[in-house]
């Protein structure tokens, strides 16, 4: 069943589920949608399982309703019937970088090795979205609930975990990252840059070998302005991994928007 | 820290494991791992000699460690290692670096041919794009740092060299390595099951097409 014709495809548009576990190995990272845990609260606010694909925007969308339907958006999380004709736009809520549309039923199409998740590193895309697409709309069985999903802060404090290069990355690293505002200078599904502060990188680990790499590893480049590595980050990487978010941290810091400050916390 | 059988294990994140491995080899040891299919386990990613093994809550991480120490045991690694045929790629030497290499190399084109020919290469780790193996075994004699400027676009199937590494461009991207020539092999699809023509720890040939 079509659902909705797309009248303007907006910023970073793409379609998003839980991503494809199991491929990193390959050089095919999992992908997903950035903010998970705001994916999981309109979908479950549905009665959609969890993992239901949604349509992922970093603003601008704007779609035309083809067939009536139940949706929820992050500008209104609550159950909205949309009727043919309608108009529907979705935008961030202030302090986030993306927004999300999610529908009663999941939207559907022909999966990419298990997944409908667009994935910008490796240039695959499973569901047009491009303006002028039509949306289709799936039948996705009702899944319960899985886990608590936590609130936002307004404030962003985010817990990472030591990672493993802190201890050859010098005495003041700890402290640097864990005493500095970090403001969040750029963020793509790739990964969130963050100034506000240096992290020294010491010479020798300026050419490091390539390690394997997880989404929320903070790595320290030559700059000292860390990245965060999102959802669609490189499955290796040569920089040393200064911390890494923690798992509940993670959709909070990777949504931040751009102009937003994070203070990490070691847990 | 946890030291099993001599090897660095420190976590990554919250439920996830960073391998320190030196002198084992990483690909066949990740291979062995993710054939154990353990609950919680969803991605074992080896590089260069370190691995990261993905574990979706604490006690896949117990279990990823308790699996570990039979793993690591040499015997087992080394069975694992014997019997697998060379995957043959057939290619043509017509890359755009031919010149270069050989010079830098101070040797003739004909000379840097038959040096990666006779290369007895392993896919050590996958990364940069989807399907691109870092091939190991590159004749030391053709190890060279990568070009000073990449190029912008690099056409698939390009068969490459850097460092020492080869590897083979599955679809076309920026590149900074030195082109020795071009193959037909399909390296990645989505559609195949696995997606890539290489998985890490393949032992792998390049047969020159005439």
């Amino acid at each position: 069943m079509i659902g909705f014709r797309i009248v303007d495809c907006g910023i970073a548009t793409s379609i998003q589920d839980q991503g494809r576990p199991g491929y990193a190995h390959l050089g095919l990272g999992r992908s997903g949608a950035v903010d998970l845990s705001a994916a999981g609260v309109l979908n479950r606010a549905l009665g959609n399982s969890e993992a239901a694909p949604v349509v992922e925007t970093a603003g601008g969308l704007v779609l035309e309703c083809v067939s009536r339907c139940l949706i929820a958006t992050s500008n209104w999380t609550s159950p909205l019937l949309v009727v043919e004709g309608e108009v529907v736009r979705v935008n961030p809520e202030a302090g986030r970088q993306w927004a999300y549309l999610a529908v009663s039923g999941g939207f559907s199409g022909a999966p990419i090795l298990g997944s409908l998740s667009a994935d910008s590193m490796a240039d695959l895309i499973a569901v047009d979205v491009s303006t002028g697409a039509e949306l289709q709309i799936g039948r996705l069985a009702v899944g319960p609930p899985t886990d608590l999903i936590p609130s936002r802060q307004a404030h962003m404090e985010i817990s990472v975990l030591p990672g493993p290069h802190l201890d050859r990355l010098g005495s003041s690293a700890l402290l640097t990252l864990t005493s500095t505002d970090w403001v969040v200078e750029n963020n793509s599904r790739v990964g969130i840059r963050l100034t506000g502060g240096v992290l020294e990188l010491p010479e020798e680990l300026a050419n490091g070998q390539s390690e394997p790499m997880i989404v929320g590893a903070v790595q320290v480049p030559p700059s000292g302005h860390p990245i965060v590595l999102g959802r669609d980050h490189p499955v290796t990487g040569g920089y040393p991994v200064a911390a890494v978010v923690d798992d509940s941290d993670i959709s909070a810091a990777l949504g931040a928007a751009v102009g937003s400050t994070l203070r990490f916390r070691v847990r | 820290m946890i030291d099993i059988a001599g090897i660095e294990v420190v976590p990554m994140g919250t439920h996830s494991l960073h391998l320190r491995l030196d002198d084992f080899p990483t690909a066949t040891i990740a291979a062995a791992l993710r054939a154990l299919n353990l609950e919680g386990v969803s991605d074992v990613v080896p590089a260069e000699s370190t691995m990261l093994v993905r574990c979706e809550h604490k006690s896949a991480r117990r279990s990823v460690v308790e699996n570990l120490n039979e793993i690591l045991s040499v015997g087992n690694v080394a069975e694992r290692e014997v019997n697998v045929e060379p995957l043959e790629i057939e290619m043509v030497y017509d890359g755009q670096d031919l010149e270069i290499v050989a010079t830098a190399c101070g040797m003739s084109v004909e000379e840097v041919i038959h040096r990666h020919l006779s290369s007895e290469f392993v896919a050590a780790f996958c990364g940069f794009a989807p399907g691109f193996a870092y091939l190991s075994g590159l004749d030391p004699l053709l190890h060279l740092p990568r070009r000073e400027t990449p190029r912008t676009r690099v056409p698939a199937g390009s068969v490459s060299i850097a460092a020492m590494y080869s590897a083979v461009y599955p679809n076309p991207s920026p590149g900074g390595w030195h082109l020795l020539g071009t193959t037909d092999a399909t390296l990645w699809n989505v559609e195949s099951d696995p997606p890539a023509l290489i998985e890490p720890g393949r032992r792998v040939r390049f047969v020159r097409k005439s």
